[in-house]
């Protein structure tokens, strides 16, 4: 049996230690180099794209590790509770079968129309795509700053008041106003 | 000393004794080594070596070795920070399987996204200090500066949709 007091201990014994320094150091390394090695920068030198990662590791350690690991804990359990919330909707749209049914003229095999109508159904999320990409942006960046991830790139005092609803708004009106403004020019992007 | 855990300690202690301008070597060296590599230029080794060692001796020795590691350290983790959050972002649009024609929108509009990172990257840029690094002041992001840069962005959207209607051919 799996003595859960020991796991506990073990635990308790790596924070005393500030495991989590070095897991911010690792965290830090993988992400500098991962994104080398997809950008496929200094290709030819792997030795030196670990030595920048290690450095970089090094460098967020000594800089301001106590924030930063706060911040990336509240953005990691933040993730996991929106992850969780997400599969409920889906659970939920699934068991009341909430679907896009789209409505086509069949055709036969030489294209012409036979007469009656055929339905596609597709998942509510794959269909609405524009719409549940912005959603899930604005999700995400409420998760960042809510973290606390703006105050570490610097955005201190940054309040939400009655103006700077106003403002965005105002300009969130003038964003949509415009687009719809290019979609009717278009009449192309209508039909599809 | 305050009290504080093993490795916090150890990390107390390495950021007193200046280890940081110890990285901005190890840094230095690297980068322009791995350059110089990347290149092929020259093709002796040794030659590499002492180009990357006299230049990492010289930016440790140079003025602006104390804000440089302040700039890459504030560059760092401001980059840490922003490529986490679009790895969460990137999770949550693969969670909920948000495709367009079997795409990511990521990979539907690279060139708007492409753009964004642009934008974040020269804001983290400016934010971290880089402009005080390469000799050019400080510019103050103040409520009129900000305004100057909204009506500015207006007028070029105004100006790209006039241009874009201009030369579309008639019917």
């Amino acid at each position: 049996m799996v003595n859960l007091m020991a796991i506990t201990d073990t635990l308790a014994t790596l924070t005393d230690l500030g495991f989590e320094h070095v897991l911010l150091w690792l965290f830090t390394f993988a992400i500098i180099n991962g994104l080398l090695a997809q950008g496929k920068i200094l290709d030819n030198a792997r030795e030196t794209r670990a030595i920048i990662g290690i450095v970089a590791g090094l460098f967020v350690v000594l800089s301001t590790p106590v924030e930063m690991i706060a911040v990336i804990s509240n953005m990691s359990a933040g993730m996991i509770l929106v992850i969780m919330a997400f599969l409920a909707i889906m659970v939920f749209f699934e068991a009341a079968q909430v679907k896009h049914v789209q409505h086509y003229p069949e055709t036969d095999a030489s294209g012409r129309q036979t007469g009656k109508i055929k339905s596609v159904e597709s998942p509510f999320f794959t269909h609405h795509t524009y719409i549940m990409a912005a959603v899930i942006i604005i999700i995400a960046v409420l998760l960042f700053f809510g973290s606390g991830g703006g105050t570490l790139l610097g955005f201190e005092g940054t309040e939400i008041t009655n103006d700077n609803i106003s403002s965005v708004g105002l300009i969130i009106v003038v964003i949509v106003a415009v687009i719809w403004l290019i979609k009717e020019e278009n009449p192309n992007a209508k039909k599809q | 000393m305050a009290s504080c855990t093993g490795i916090e300690c150890f990390i107390i202690a390495l950021r007193e004794a200046g280890f940081t301008l110890v990285l901005l070597w190890l840094l230095t060296l690297a980068i322009v080594y791995g350059m110089l590599s990347h290149a092929k230029l020259p093709k002796s080794d040794t030659m590499k070596g002492l180009i990357s060692i006299s230049s990492a001796f010289l930016v440790l020795l140079a003025a602006a070795a104390s804000p440089a590691v302040a700039f890459l350290q504030n560059l760092i983790v401001s980059s840490i920070m922003i490529a986490f959050g679009l790895m969460v972002l990137m999770i949550f649009l693969e969670i909920t399987g948000t495709k367009h024609e079997g795409a990511h929108i990521f990979a539907k509009y690279p060139k708007w996204f492409g753009a964004g990172i642009v934008v974040i990257m020269i804001l983290i840029f400016i934010g971290a200090g880089g402009l005080g690094i390469i000799n050019i002041p400080n510019i103050g992001f103040d409520e009129s500066m900000t305004a100057v840069l909204l009506f500015v962005g207006v007028m070029l959207v105004s100006v790209w949709v006039i241009i874009k209607e201009g030369s579309k051919p008639k019917k």
